[in-house]
Formats: C-alpha cells, sequence, structure tokens
C-alpha cells in the first residue's frame, strides 16, 4: 500500500553525511520525497511501499552515520505529495540557526581503506576525509557550514573533488573538506636551520625517521600542535620535560593500534569503547608497566589511538609503536595551534616540525575521559566532543554561562540546548584568557544570540577574570552562581532532572563560598529547581598562604594541624618536617594571611604532606594522585574514623589517626588506604542520613576529588547495599569544566527572586 | 569602606566618589602630582598621608616616609622638590620620644632631599583614635622645562624601566610588624628618587614619556593604571624584574606576587627606545640606581592589559591588587 510519512529526526545529525545517508537509503527502499535539514534536526518526507518506509525508518535508526546520534525519530502519516524521486533539499537558513556546529571526528574506515590503497587517488594522502569524518569544529570559521567559511576556503576543488562534493550517491557529497593530492593541502618538514622537506610522503618519512633517532618533532594535528617523540626512548622523554619545563605532570601517549594499547594499559570493554569512539579522547587506564619517564609516581597513563589519516601514515611510514603526544606549549599555555607560534614558541623545544598547510581555525585539545568505577566520565571536553550539546536546558531565554577560571569552558543556552565549549584552561594565562572571549564570541555569533537578550551566569569569585569579563557585558542580567552549587547542577543537568531533590556532595579544591570562606567540602540538599541548600560541610580548617597553600601541600597540612594544636607541635618535632611547614603554622596560628576553609581538596594534599610530599606541586591535583597512587600499593586493613553528626564532617579524628600511625612507623601506603577508605565512609555515612532524613534517594558526587578512582570505587562498594542511586558527571567534567554546564542550569531555572 | 590596600579598591573609590565632586582639568589626569600654570612657571603639587603600622621599621620610619613619599610624587611628576608643608594628626598619650624621633626623621629626610618644610599644623586627637599618629604631607616642585609626561605619550616599542629590586618596603613593613617570626636581613627602600629623575631627565629628557613610583599595589597597580590611561598593553619579561631572594622567599609563603608590593624608593619610567640605553646608563651611574634594568615593553596589543611573560612558564596576566588575594587554585 502506497503511504507517505513525515519524519523529524532529532541528535547529532548535521554535518555527519545524515543527508545523504538518507538519500541512499530512500534509493535502496525504492522510496521518493525529499531531506532536509530543519529545525533541530532533519525532516524526511517519504512517499512508497508502507513496508518500504517501515523498513526504511528501521534501518535508518539502527545504523546511522558513525559520527551521528539519533535521539528521537518522531514519525507522522500525511498525505503523498506524489514526488517522482527522491531528493536532497538545500537547507534555508530562517532566523537563528538550529543547525548544532558539528565536531571533529576521527577519520572513518572507509577513508582509512582508501588511504591505504595504491589504486586510490588519494593514496597517502594525509588530508583524505568525507561526510562521515574528519574535521568540522577545527576549521569552521562560520555558519552555515559551508565551504567558504572554514579555513578550506583557500583550495580550490579540482574536477574531481568537485564531482564528489556534487553527487549525493557519493561519500563524499558536500563533504566542506574534501581536498585530494592534486588540489589540496599538503604536509612539509621544517627543521631547525630552516631546511624544508616537501611532499606529503617525504615529510612524513622524514619526521619517521627523525622520531625513530630520538628527536622531538612538533607534528600539527587538528586542533593544534603536538610535540612528538618515542615514548620507549627514556632520553627522549626526558629531554621533552626539560626542554617544556614540564616538572612531574604526566604525558599522554599515542599508541600504534588498539593491541600496542592493550600492551600499555589495562582495558576494560567500557575503556575499549572510549578509546575507539569516533572522539578518540585520550583515555587514562591502570598502567601495566610503569613508564616513570612519561608519567612518574602514577598508577595511570593516559592513552590514545591515532585519529587523523597524518597519525596512521606516521604509524604506517615505521615511527615508534608509542609516541608520546602532548600539547605543544610552554609550560601552563595552552596548546599552540598557529604556524608562526607553532615555530616561535618552540624554538628550543622542537627538533623538526611537521606543518600541514590547512589552518586551523581555533584551538582544541585533546579529550580526556576514563572507564571509572561509575561509568565512563569525559574528563577533559575537548576534541571530538566540543562544541555539541551535552544536555537539554529547555527555557524562554539564551544563557551564557562563562565558566571557573581554572580548566575553564563556557556554556550557551540556546533554543533548549546546551552547547558545552571545549577546555579552554586557566584564565590566568594570557592566551588561554584570549581563547575564552574569542570562544564566547564564537559561540554567540554562530548561534547569533543578541547579547542583550541573555542572561549572563558567573562564579561568585570576586577575583575570577570570567566574572569581571560576565559584570563587562551588557545584558538582560547578570547571575553569579555559588561554585559548589554549580558542580551539582552539572550533573543534574545532564541527567535531565533539574527538579530531582538529591543529597550533592561535591569535594574539590576551591570555590569562594556563601561566607566568604574558602569551599570544598560541601554537602547540599534540594533541586536545581528549588535551590540546593548546603546541609552539611566539611569542619573548618584554615588555609594559610592562600593559594600557597595549594602550591605547597605542606602549608595545607599547617593549616589542618592548626585545628589540633598538640599534633601540631608533635608533627614539627618528630616528623622533621622542613621549615615550610613550621613557617605557615606561625601564619596560621597568627591569622595572618589565612583563610577558613572546607576544603578537601587541600585535606588531601595535607596527608600527603604528611606521608612524604614535602616539595611543592608542579601541576593541579599532583600530591592527590601521589597519594591515590601510594595508597592503591597497599591491602585495606583498618579505616580511619571521619565522624558525621548530621552537620559537619569531622576531619581531626581522621587526621589524628594518620598521624599516631605515621608516628608509630606504619607503612605510608597502609596509612594512605586507610585514609581513603575513611573519607569514602564519612561521605557514605553523610549521605545516607541525610537521604534518610530527607527522604532523598540519590546522591550526587561532584568536583574534582571525585576523580580519585581508589575513592570512587571505595564508594561505589558501599553504596551498592543501597538504598541510594549514584549520580556523577559523565558528559560534563567532575572538575571545574563541568562549572559552565552547572551555571548555566542554575541560570534556566532561576526564579526571579534569586535575582542578583 | 575598605580601600587601605590600594589598588583597584581604592581607585574605584577616587572615580566612584571624589571624581564627581571635584573634577577639573588638572584633576583628570589622575597623576600622584598636579601640573599648574603659575605666571609662566610651571609647577606640580601633591600631597598625600601616611599611616603605618609598626611606625618604625628596619630603614626608616613614618617621619621618612612622609617626606619621601611626597618628594618622590613630584620627582616622578618630573619636578625638583622646593618645599612641603606638614600635618600631624597625634593621639592623645603618645609619649613624647617618639614624636621628637619622628620629627628628627622627618627633617634629616627633608634635608637629605634638598628640601625645606616651611609650614605645618597639629592636632590631637582622642587615644586610640589613629594608631599613634598620621603624617599628611603636601609639597611644591617646579617642572623640568625639559620633561613632558603624560600617558597619552606613551607608544608601542617604548621601554619600561625599573630603578632597582622591588617588594623591600611592604615585606619590610610586614616582618617588622613581629607576628611572622620570619628572620630577614631586610630594609625598607624609603629615600628620594629625585636624584635618580634628574640624571634620567639630564640623559634623555626627549625620550622621556612617563614615570611613576610603585608605591601601594606596587608595580602591578602602577602599570595597570598607565596601560588603562594611555590604551596600550604591557609586556613584563618576568626574570627581569629584579626581587631579592628574602622577598620573594616571603611572597611565596604568603601567596603574594612581588609585583603587587609596595615600594618607596623605586620608579618606573617609559622611554623612547631610541633613549632607553642612555637613560639606563645614566641611572646606573647614580648612587643607588646601580641595579637600574629594562623590565619590558610597550605593545599596542592587547590594549589596556599588563602581560609578564617567563621564559618557560607562558604568559600571564598582571592585575591591579585587589585588597588580599583570596586563594583562586582548584
Ligand atoms: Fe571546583
Ligand atoms: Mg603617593
Ligand atoms: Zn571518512
Ligand atoms: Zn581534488
Amino acid at each position: 500500500m502506497k503511504a507517505a510519512w513525515r519524519i523529524r529526526v532529532r541528535g547529532v545529525v548535521q554535518g555527519v553525511g545524515f543527508r545523504p545517508f538518507v538519500f541512499r537509503l530512500a534509493q535502496e527502499w525504492g522510496l521518493s520525497g525529499w531531506v532536509q535539514n530543519g529545525e533541530g534536526g532533519v525532516d524526511i518526507h517519504a512517499e512508497g511501499d508502507s513496508e518500504a518506509l517501515a523498513a526504511f525508518l528501521r534501518e535508518m535508526k539502527a545504523h546511522p552515520p558513525g559520527a551521528s546520534r539519533v535521539t528521537d525519530a518522531e514519525v507522522q502519516e500525511v498525505l503523498p505529495e506524489g514526488h517522482e524521486v527522491f531528493q536532497i533539499r538545500e537547507s534555508r537558513r530562517s532566523g537563528r540557526p538550529t543547525v548544532n556546529i558539528p565536531a571533529d571526528s576521527a577519520v572513518c574506515a572507509a577513508c582509512l581503506e582508501e588511504l591505504f590503497d595504491p589504486a586510490d587517488r588519494r593514496y597517502l594522502y594525509p588530508y583524505i576525509n568525507c561526510t562521515e569524518c574528519g574535521p568540522r569544529y577545527t576549521v569552521i570559521e562560520g555558519l552555515p557550514y559551508d565551504r567558504p567559511r572554514t579555513t578550506m576556503k583557500g583550495w580550490t576543488m579540482c574536477p574531481d573533488c568537485a564531482g564528489q562534493y556534487r553527487d549525493p550517491l557519493d561519500r563524499r557529497f558536500h563533504a566542506q573538506p574534501i581536498a585530494c593530492p592534486r588540489c589540496g593541502p599538503h604536509y612539509y618538514v621544517l627543521g631547525r636551520e630552516g631546511e624544508t622537506v616537501r611532499g606529503d610522503e617525504a615529510a612524513l618519512r622524514e619526521a619517521v625517521h627523525l622520531l625513530g633517532r630520538g628527536a622531538i618533532v612538533a607534528v600539527k594535528g587538528l586542533g593544534g600542535y603536538h610535540l612528538a617523540c618515542d615514548a620507549k626512548n627514556a632520553g627522549a622523554v626526558r629531554a621533552l620535560r626539560e626542554r617544556k619545563r614540564r616538572g612531574a605532570k604526566p604525558f599522554a601517549v599515542m599508541a600504534k593500534d588498539l593491541n600496542v594499547a592493550r600492551e600499555l594499559v589495562d582495558l576494560s570493554p567500557e575503556a575499549e569503547a572510549l578509546l575507539t569512539s569516533a572522539m578518540r579522547p585520550i583515555v587514562l587506564a591502570p598502567a601495566r608497566r610503569p613508564l616513570p619517564e612519561v608519567a612518574p609516581d602514577n598508577g595511570d597513563l593516559g592513552v590514545m589511538l591515532p585519529y587523523t589519516p597524518l597519525h596512521h601514515l606516521l604509524f604506517a611510514f615505521g615511527a615508534p609503536p608509542v609516541l608520546v603526544m602532548t600539547s605543544a606549549n610552554r609550560s601552563s599555555e595552552p596548546i599552540v595551534y598557529r604556524d608562526e607560534e607553532a615555530r616561535e614558541r618552540l624554538r628550543g623545544i622542537a627538533d623538526a616540525w611537521l606543518i600541514g598547510e590547512r589552518p586551523i581555525a581555533r584551538r582544541v585539545d585533546d579529550s580526556v575521559a576514563r572507564a571509572g568505577p561509575f561509568g565512563p566520565t569525559v574528563l577533559r571536553r575537548a576534541r571530538g566532543y566540543a562544541p555539541l550539546p551535552v544536555a537539554p536546558l529547555p527555557g524562554d531565554r539564551p544563557v551564557l554561562a562563562v565558566g571557573a577560571d581554572l580548566k575553564n569552558t563556557v556554556t550557551l543556552v540556546v533554543d533548549g540546548r546546551a552547547i558545552m565549549s571545549q577546555h579552554l584552561g586557566d584564565l590566568d594565562q594570557y592566551e588561554a584568557y584570549a581563547a575564552f572571549e574569542q570562544t564566547v564570541g564564537d559561540l554567540l555569533n554562530m548561534y547569533d544570540v543578541p547579547l542583550e537578550e541573555t542572561v549572563v551566569a558567573h562564579d561568585l569569585h570576586p577575583d575570577f577574570r570570567s566574572s569581571a569579563f560576565a559584570r563587562s557585558l551588557a545584558v538582560r542580567h547578570h547571575l553569579g552562581v555559588q561554585h559548589h552549587r554549580a558542580h551539582v547542577a552539572a550533573v543534574l543537568a545532564e541527567q535531565n532532572a533539574l527538579d530531582r531533590r538529591v543529597v550533592g556532595v561535591v569535594f574539590d579544591g576551591t570555590g569562594f563560598g556563601d561566607d566568604g570562606a574558602i569551599w570544598g567540602g560541601e554537602l547540599f540538599l534540594g533541586s536545581a529547581v528549588e535551590g540546593l541548600v548546603r546541609a552539611g560541610h566539611l569542619h573548618y580548617a584554615v588555609l594559610p598562604g592562600g593559594d600557597a597553600a595549594a602550591r605547597v601541600p605542606l602549608q595545607a597540612l599547617a593549616g589542618f594541624l592548626a585545628e589540633l594544636p598538640e599534633w601540631a607541635s608533635e608533627a614539627a618535632a618528630r616528623l622533621q618536617l622542613p621549615e615550610r611547614f613550621v613557617k605557615a603554622l606561625k601564619l596560621a596560628e597568627k591569622g595572618i594571611q589565612t583563610f577558613p576553609t572546607t576544603s578537601v581538596g587541600r585535606l588531601f594534599d595535607a596527608v600527603a604532606a604528611l606521608l612524604g610530599f614535602t616539595g611543592a606541586i608542579s601541576f593541579e591535583g599532583q600530591a592527590a594522585i601521589w597519594l591515590e597512587h601510594l595508597a592503591r600499593q597497599a591491602p585495606l586493613e583498618t579505616v580511619y574514623p571521619f565522624p558525621w553528626d548530621g552537620r559537619e564532617l569531622d576531619f581531626r579524628p581522621l587526621l589524628q589517626a594518620v598521624m599516631r600511625d605515621r608516628l608509630a612507623g606504619r607503612d605510608a601506603a597502609e596509612i594512605a588506604r586507610s585514609f581513603h577508605r575513611g573519607v569514602a565512609e564519612g561521605v557514605h555515612r553523610a549521605a545516607l542520613d541525610l537521604g534518610r532524613t530527607h527522604g532523598v534517594d540519590t546522591v550526587v558526587l561532584s568536583g574534582g576529588v571525585f576523580q580519585n578512582t581508589l575513592l570512587l570505587s571505595d564508594l561505589k562498594e558501599l553504596l551498592a547495599g543501597g538504598p541510594m542511586k549514584v549520580w556523577i558527571g559523565r558528559e560534563a567534567p567532575p572538575n571545574d569544566g563541568g562549572i559552565s554546564l552547572g551555571q548555566a542550569a542554575l541560570a534556566v531555572v532561576e526564579r526571579p527572586a534569586q535575582r542578583s | 569602606l575598605a580601600h587601605g590596600a590600594g589598588g583597584k579598591a581604592s581607585r574605584r573609590l577616587v572615580e566612584g566618589l571624589l571624581l564627581p565632586y571635584l573634577s577639573n582639568e588638572a584633576l583628570a589626569d589622575l597623576g600622584d602630582a598636579a601640573y599648574l600654570e603659575v605666571q609662566g612657571v610651571r609647577l606640580a603639587v601633591t600631597a598625600d598621608s601616611f599611616v603605618v603600622k609598626p611606625p618604625v621599621f628596619p630603614g626608616g620610619s613614618i617621619g621618612e616616609l612622609a617626606i619621601n613619599g611626597t618628594v618622590n610624587d613630584l620627582a616622578v611628576a618630573g619636578a625638583k622638590p622646593l618645599a612641603l608643608v606638614a600635618t600631624l594628626i597625634l593621639e592623645a598619650g603618645l609619649p613624647t620620644s617618639a614624636l621628637e624621633a619622628e620629627v628628627a626623621a622627618m627633617a634629616e629626610a627633608a634635608r637629605r632631599a634638598g628640601v625645606a618644610v616651611v609650614g605645618g599644623d597639629t592636632k590631637v586627637v582622642e587615644h586610640g583614635k589613629a594608631d599613634g599618629f598620621y603624617i599628611t604631607t603636601a609639597g611644591v616642585g617646579v617642572v623640568d622645562s625639559r620633561v613632558s609626561l603624560s600617558a597619552k605619550g606613551v607608544r608601542p616599542g617604548d621601554q619600561v624601566l625599573l630603578s632597582g629590586p622591588i617588594g623591600d618596603h611592604g615585606i619590610t613593613v610586614l616582618l617588622a610588624r613581629g607576628e611572622l617570626d620570619l628572620e630577614a636581613d631586610l630594609a625598607s627602600d624609603t629615600r628620594p628618587v629625585w636624584p635618580m629623575v634628574a640624571a634620567l631627565v639630564d640623559a634623555a629628557a626627549p625620550g622621556l614619556r612617563w614615570m611613576r613610583d610603585p608605591t601601594r599595589g606596587g608595580v602591578a597597580t602602577a602599570l595597570n593604571e598607565l596601560a588603562r590611561e594611555a590604551g596600550v598593553a604591557v609586556l613584563l619579561e618576568e626574570e627581569a624584574v629584579p626581587v631579592r631572594p628574602v622577598v620573594r622567599g616571603a611572597c611565596e609563603i604568603l601567596g603574594f606576587d612581588p609585583l603587587h608590593i609596595a615600594n618607596e624608593g623605586q620608579f618606573l619610567a617609559v622611554v623612547s627606545p631610541e633613549y632607553a640605553d642612555a637613560a639606563l646608563e645614566a641611572l646606573k651611574r647614580v648612587p643607588g640606581g646601580e641595579a637600574a634594568t629594562r623590565v619590558g615593553e610597550i605593545r599596542e596589543t592587547p590594549a589596556k592589559v599588563v602581560l609578564a611573560s617567563s621564559r618557560y612558564g607562558g604568559t600571564r596576566v598582571v592585575d591591579m591588587l585587589v585588597g588580599d588575594p583570596l586563594p583562586r587554585i582548584c
């Protein structure tokens, strides 16, 4: 029987080859009609045999293109319009673009096959791509997504490419970055003295040769430059660390293929799924054999697989099977993405540059993810993920949330979607701050959002640059959002449960609290809609020297031990702690440049200091990672007490136990293990108590401390007994990278009475 | 009011509360001293009040500060200090010996700076009202006819010079409060800068664009004010800024940025590139100016921003000081 269906497909279906896919499928099932991009998705009108229609729909949902994601396909039976053929209709832009800016995607299997097929005209061509794969966000200069508004605008398609670009049956129909060796950009190698090797293959072989000899090569990828070297060449890795002034921060590696990755780290099925996804993040997983030069004092290793044709070619030409691939920059700067910048800033670090001619529109770092005890979590949301929507946030006005100052991201809410930017870095750094301003401008422009109608949400911290920027914008109104409430709301947003009442446990380093203190060990009760009330917190300690206590764990220790005066003098006398501890203790006792705090991040630092981490940290979270690594080396034998009295989690008995065992000469790893379990049990006790008292059955865990997988697996064990369900960030990072989403969620449900 | 720390907060007070009432041409510049033209002679006038705890510290005391602070504001306006007047607000019960010591310190500082204290006033307020005593000084100087100083005249490419190591005064006073028990071989840098300014003017007057003594709020605040007024970027080379190890060590423990710490005997100068070498050489020849150095330069962009770049640590944004720095690191 002849029928006609209108199908409205929602999800990630634009800029990912969805229309040609629908076109081919319609051809296959002998249907007529049309497909076009519409409001927030793709609209299809299909006419034909009703069985064919049903099969068409089934097939479309079951096997959509790799980079797409169908969340909903709404079908409406309509009267046939009498079409003869099936057509792809041009999308007309009416008003605000409802199309999502597509994210970059790893090279697909079909392109890879062509890449290594000597008969293919793109044989060994490092810029091969199609509608299902390749660069998107990193080449887009404006919307709608069309070649003249990409960084490929400078290359005119040859007749062969143009033919494919115009052929609806071709995999490269409207593939905006389409190119081939004849008409597209190329790679070349530049040496220190400016000597140049041209020709894609010659350049790549030269880079491979250099890598094999232990050189450090700056490699231009999708969203910026990497610094690459042979991960198994300790001398090369040491040289890279020294030249970059990298401190102890671990390097990520790229493994030739999945088998090589499996030799490096223990991969659960979930971790493998992450590793091989089209997003191709760096996946943190337990190292099978420590690579001390790559990741010192760290049980985990960050591994990724090749994701551009260039990477595949490097390995195919014989590059060492495990490469350190670290963002090219000087320490703590954002990733370098412009060619002149790369040459200038990496002088003295790189021995050679492998440079591709296609410009990068904006810097986008590698994403970082982990298959944690509660499932996969994105820890740094960037390449492959950004700027796709992370959550629906229905509301009647656009919202711009500017995030926090560290690990900054921004979120724009437009037409009911929360669009989250890539990780932008620490806004203290000028380059990161400039990227922040540029990204805000980009998102507002591309989505055509009028600033004067926008609500702008920002952190309450008076000294945050993001907040100062937000306040400088002439907008509908400003909303200050407390840091830790934003951490909870980010999880509620991605669970699409803004009205769900939860117990929110937020453990992190630093956030400005309602009372002007530095919070970081908070328990909330309520929902995003009704508001999150502070229901409990860590017993207050102090931070002597403010940020100095975050840089030097000994100072944090002094601030926490100041609450246990008799133990403080014991520590000073019997543990031979460096002078710094005594000086910081004095600040704490006299209250000079000292701030009240509930930071659990600093509590972990304090314990790390007690157990031997007596230097300064060289990257955020270093002491806590060190402590977790230490704890993993001992079995669980005792649990230190971390009592909850209905209002406070008291760290004093916990710290006393650590001190007592330390002075008694107990093994540091065993102490660290008992401490972790103690913290987990405290959280468990407090969450259960609040849940029971207030009739709430869901606990949200958020904040940077919950990146600790030992703590999480302890909590999973404890909570497995019921009755509480656990929610933790998956799409939005549990660290400050998730703050902008939480701010956006709270701005969407904000009631006028809360306005500042 | 909580504006003691200087920098952003005190600027907000000045711009928000004082300027609307008192606006006039000379004030609009917001320099430390104002220019007045009297019968063909260009004068600089300034006034400053001094509050310091403790009143006596290694290397100086409040009386000395009260003289040097005001003569330095004149000096960085390009004016040779001529004369001062001083007002003392004394707390009832103050030992006369303390008062006498400070008056002697003022006389000695004035002698050293080559100025006369030509008048003044004394008030006594109730016990507990004035932390011992406050001193206000006002001064007048004749502007050297060869110089023309203005933030507006600063151009991209101009060089930023600094007369010596920073932070000595602020950290000395902090340590002198005795609460920290930090032993440090350190003294306040309080001194008149006119001899150095005079040498600079002789050597580089046509290229001299702007000067400032980075007192409260430190180098960071002075340069942020310059960046804002001139609409330029100031790019500092972090490693080029001289900071004594004891000052750096104290800052590290306290979580301070040395660029935010107060100085009482240093000044910043912006000089056009062709005069930069001559200016530096001249400064280094003046006793006390040996450590003078080039610390950065003026750029066109990012406008109104101060950046500090370090060889390996990237380029950071340097803000004005806002009260006590609150922890931000997560
Ligand atoms: Fe946080
Ligand atoms: Mg002054
Ligand atoms: Zn492809
Ligand atoms: Zn071509």
